[in-house]
């Protein structure tokens, strides 16, 4: 049952590696296909140990992989562990295996948020215009995002207890009442603005650039440090809240720091790139069935993974249908919603028997 | 010294303790008892400092409980519950090891680790060590829980007193895990801490605590500092049912024998 040292180590420089692997595979695959050869003549030249080439293919090549493809790939990275890590917080927070920030309206909260200032921003010539303007797209997602989390959170604890049914009840309410709210805002905008938001509400990596990768990186980097901090308190939060409180955990601190934590990682990702579903709920689950229980391995973990997933997820999705591009959402639900059912039928099944993964 | 001052405690406008004193001191092993819904756990969780009582006050080494820091209070303040469940599979090592959370800021030490196997070992759960917890019998995961609690407040402070609060720790036990429980919780009595249990069979008490204290229906009926003064008035008014108290020919202490209804 328990995992070895050498067994953490194992997995953990097996997921670095794969990582790895994913970034560069994917870094050439595309519209134009690059060869590794090519990509490490790129990377050299950067960093100054190979002369430029005078070629204009190559230069175009060039061009590809650091303006398009390789922010790309490192975006996917950054959003993917940031998902990731909210599905693990929000499933130690809820104390429940199946709680995903899609699930508890975290994302819908935040699309609807960004959704207002597509629409409504566009008569505030100062959002566009100045310095500030890079943030209001991912406040008011923040804001959004957490309104819907906190609202749900609230509405599924029953005595202190979160209940499945009550959590999933609450979360399509959430989730339909901020959809409702987003389909108005498509419906009153003009065009343009009303594509943009269908588009986005699918997910997408195709607006990818350096500012948006270094902005959900800062955010991803702060908040995998912060919930490090906190995954002590979370594991004791597995035993209940009440035993959380005799082992000198300020339950109430925690869950408001929790919330805020999750709601700024998916806040952010989602003003960058739309919501994708699902892969906060299966990376951690993935983790579990290699018997990972610490959070604080968990959290490691699931940054890890959940980057090279969603590396892998956007591949395929820019891929199979060129040159078209298959909007990631919904090739991320397309996989993870029928894991989401399977959890969901073992969840009732098992949990009879006092244990999900029993 | 723990020491509840005329504590009151309401939910939803139902007051679940009516102005409740009691007195628990380092060294004995006082033992709460009452009838079902009496407001047994409702007294230990407001001397645990989970509650706060709506009025009155509980006091830890003369100090307000309120006052006190919850991560200070961990440090010297351990609780079992009657049920605990886990959200995910973990280990019993790792179980037990949640004691230690209190004492260490990151990883812990080798002494933390050392303390969870004895505290394992002395409950007799050391073969456990590396079985999911969920896949445990309920004796087996009250013995864990009690292993852990244990850890929590395994070393004497260098001030102060340590709290041991149980709540129905025996419930679940065979006969012999019974009295090896309660003979663990009287012994870490005798080492300058408080203990506090709440029991339901009276023989056990009676064989066990330093400190009889009978709760019925949100007040403390009476305090007895000896269960040798117990009268069987006070037991047939408590329980409702009829009784007599004689000599355990073993020990020669106070033994409850009843007819059980209807039989006698």
């Amino acid at each position: 049952m328990r995992l070895t040292t050498g067994r953490v180590r194992l997995y953990f420089g097996l997921l670095l590696a794969a990582l790895l692997v994913s970034i560069i595979v994917s870094a050439r695959l595309g519209a134009v296909v690059l060869t590794f050869g090519e990509i490490g003549g790129y990377v050299a030249q950067r960093l100054g140990l190979a002369a430029l080439s005078p070629d204009p293919v190559a230069r175009l090549h060039e061009g590809v992989f650091f303006q398009i493809r390789l922010p790309r790939v490192l975006l996917c990275a950054v959003v993917g562990a940031a998902l990731s890590v909210s599905g693990t917080l929000m499933q130690a927070l809820f104390r429940n295996p199946i709680v995903e920030p899609g699930l508890i309206g975290t994302s819908a909260g935040a699309a609807l948020g960004a959704a207002c200032i597509f629409v409504l921003g566009a008569s505030m010539s100062w959002v566009n215009s100045t310095f500030l303007g890079a943030f209001v797209l991912p406040a008011a997602a923040f804001v959004g995002a957490l309104a819907a989390t906190g609202l749900v959170y609230r509405l599924s604890r029953v005595q202190g207890r979160v209940t499945v049914a009550s959590m999933l009840l609450a979360g399509i309410a959430v989730n339909a009442l901020a959809a409702g709210g987003t389909g108005f805002l498509a419906y009153i905008a003009r065009d343009p603005q009303a594509r943009s938001i269908t588009f986005w509400s699918l997910g997408s990596f195709s607006s990818a650039d350096w500012p948006s990768f270094y902005l959900v990186l800062t955010v991803t980097v702060v908040g995998v440090g912060l919930a490090l901090r906190f995954a002590k308190a979370l594991n004791a939060l597995q035993l209940g809240e009440d035993e959380a409180h005799y082992l000198g955990v300020n339950t109430r601190q925690l869950q408001t720091r929790i919330l805020l934590l999750n709601t700024l990682l998916v806040a952010v990702a989602t003003a960058t790139v739309g919501v994708i579903g699902f892969v906060g709920l299966v990376v951690p689950h993935v983790l579990r069935l290699l018997r990972l229980a610490d959070n604080r391995l968990l959290i490691l973990g699931s940054s890890l993974l959940g980057a090279m997933l969603m590396i892998l997820s956007d591949t395929v999705a820019r891929t199979i249908i060129a040159p078209a591009e298959l909007p990631i959402g919904v090739l991320t639900a397309f996989i993870g919603a029928p894991v989401f059912l399977w959890m969901l039928s073992r969840y009732q099944q098992l949990n009879q028997r006092g244990g999900f993964y029993a | 010294m723990l020491r509840a001052e005329n504590v009151s405690f309401r939910v939803a406008g139902k007051t679940l303790l009516h102005s409740a004193s009691v007195t628990c001191r380092p060294g004995e092993f006082t033992v709460l008892m009452g009838p079902n819904g009496a407001g047994k756990t409702t007294l230990l969780r407001l001397l645990a400092g989970l509650y706060q009582p709506a009025e009155g006050q509980v006091y830890y080494d003369e100090k307000p409980l309120t006052k006190i820091p919850v991560a200070e209070l961990a440090k010297t303040r351990a609780v079992l519950s009657q049920q605990t469940q886990l959200a995910f599979p973990l280990s019993v090592a790792d179980v037990v090891l949640m004691g230690r959370y209190p004492h260490f800021q990151r990883s812990p030490t080798a002494q933390d680790r050392a303390i969870a196997q004895r505290t394992l070992a002395q409950l007799g759960m050391s073969d456990f060590a590396d079985r999911d917890y969920s896949t445990l019998s309920g004796g087996e995961a009250q013995k864990v829980q009690m292993a852990r609690v244990l850890a929590q407040i395994w070393e004497a402070p260098a001030q102060g007193t340590r709290v041991l609060l149980l709540d129905e720790p025996v419930s679940s036990l065979d006969l012999r895990y019974q009295h090896q429980l309660l003979h663990i919780a009287r012994d870490f009595a005798r080492q300058h801490t408080i203990v506090v249990a709440v029991l339901h069979d009276i023989n056990l008490a009676l064989t066990y605590a330093d400190n009889l204290v009978f709760i019925r229906q949100g007040r403390v009926n009476c305090a007895l500092q000896h269960p040798t003064a117990l009268q069987e008035q006070t037991l047939e008014e408590v329980f409702d049912v009829p009784l007599r108290i004689m000599a355990n020919p073993l020990t020669g202490k106070p033994l409850v024998m009843y007819a059980g209804q209807g039989l006698g």
